[in-house]
């Protein structure tokens, strides 16, 4: 199998919003006007800082109370997992896994696998690359239904209203957990998948003695 | 000869041409490279009843919850409004309205200002970083996310009281369908594709 040509080899880029190919001797891509670069711009060190980020806001997402319920009989605050432990003693068990699954695994799963993608670029590994690439589209596909369980407090918010009786009011978790569903979407935005492919060689798959082609530049 | 470079794996390979409804993909990675039809009629119809349906779908009754003889029926808008008042959650009220309703509706005008003029052929209307704007707001716009979220509601009300759904309901759910359908025939290089070679 013949060893691919790649754009950066012949000092050409993708423009990433138009995905037009252009010359990096020009500033902005001629079709769509948008800034070009090689790779996006610090593309390791933003998507490790915002993981990093999200992995704190996590905690506070994860133990503050999502939801406070007051009624007659006192003031029950829930956490997601409470929640979720809730609903899987109630018999819906379905329930209870989409809402683990959005609010708990997702955000998990998204900095795990980008912090492991980061790693092997730094590493310049050129093992799995398609597989790794196939782990990006994934992450970043999900990001977006860990805001399931934001819309579900809002929700329970505007319908448990009913004075004295029973009222339900959104609790600090909930602004935490947006912060981390947001900084996960970033992240994964921030990172470029063509840092997987730099390293990549045609022709022997699996051997990373290999002469590596192109210049090791990677994080520009 | 004329080139394209794969944006997912950055392999450099000549364009060739493409026969009706084909589409060019990435012979290292699969990733999709160029499209041969740039035709976006299906899409502008969608869009069109889109926003037909959609104040029918913020204003009208969308769940109903009664616990006890008392009823409490909420639109999705007066469910941000009652969030916002009742229990203080501005900031709450204020991310929901941005990801249901804002973003949503920005999409689909930005969009639409796009695509008639692609679609006749014509100069476009937009700024291109306008036009980069709006094909970039796509990930903000979550209303089928809300769609499972109110699914998950329901079923965590279900021991509490009656829930059931009204008409918003319904027609909010056409509106997923019809969003998810926007998507698919309007990918952002066939929308780049299209306006290079009416420019």
């Amino acid at each position: 199998m013949k060893t691919t040509n790649t754009a950066k080899s012949v000092n050409l880029t993708t423009c990433l919003h138009c995905h037009s190919l252009v010359s990096l001797s020009e500033n902005r891509c001629h079709v769509c006007d948008a800034k070009l670069e090689l790779r996006k711009t610090d593309s390791l060190n933003r998507t490790i800082a915002l993981l990093i980020a999200s992995f704190i806001c996590f905690f506070p997402a994860n133990i503050l109370p999502i939801t406070i319920a007051t009624a007659i009989s006192g003031t029950q605050e829930d956490t997601i997992l409470s929640g979720v432990v809730f609903l899987w003693h109630e018999g819906m068990w379905p329930i209870a896994a989409i809402v683990f699954t959005a609010s708990i695994l997702t955000p998990l799963f998204k900095i795990l696998s980008l912090g492991y993608l980061c790693l092997t670029v730094k590493l310049k590994s050129t093992k799995h690359t398609h597989f790794r690439s196939k782990l990006y589209e994934f992450t970043e596909l999900i990001g977006r239904w860990s805001m399931i369980d934001i819309f579900v407090v809002a929700l329970l918010g505007a319908l448990i209203q009913m004075g004295r009786l029973a009222t339900m009011t959104p609790g600090p978790g909930v602004y935490a957990l947006f912060v981390v569903v947001v900084l996960t979407i970033f992240a994964a935005e921030s990172f470029d998948v063509r840092l997987l492919w730099d390293e990549y060689n045609d022709e022997d798959k699996h051997n990373d003695d290999s002469e590596h082609t192109g210049e090791a530049n990677n994080d520009k | 000869m004329e080139k394209v470079a794969c944006s997912h794996c950055d392999g450099l390979f000549n364009k060739a041409p493409l026969k009706q409804g084909e589409v060019a993909k990435c012979p290292r990675c699969e990733t999709t490279l160029y499209y041969q039809d740039l035709s976006f009629a299906n899409a502008i119809a969608l869009i069109v009843v889109s926003f037909i349906l959609y104040p029918v779908a913020m204003l009208f009754p969308f769940v109903e919850l009664g616990i006890a003889g008392q009823k409490t029926i909420i639109s999705v808008f007066e469910g941000v409004v009652v969030i916002a008042h009742e229990s203080d959650s501005i900031y709450l009220a204020i991310i929901v309205a941005m990801l249901v309703i804002v973003f949503p509706l920005a999409r689909l005008l930005g969009l639409l200002l796009i695509l008639v003029p692609v679609q006749l052929g014509k100069r476009q209307i937009m700024s291109l970083s306008l036009i980069r704007l709006t094909l970039g707001i796509g990930t903000w716009s979550m209303i089928e996310v809300y769609l499972i979220g109110c699914i998950v509601t329901m079923v965590k009300l279900f021991d509490l009281g009656q829930m059931s759904l009204e008409t918003g309901f319904y027609v909010f759910f056409i509106l997923v369908v019809f969003n998810a359908l926007i998507i698919l025939a309007t990918p952002r290089q066939r929308i780049w594709q299209a306006i290079h070679e009416n420019n």
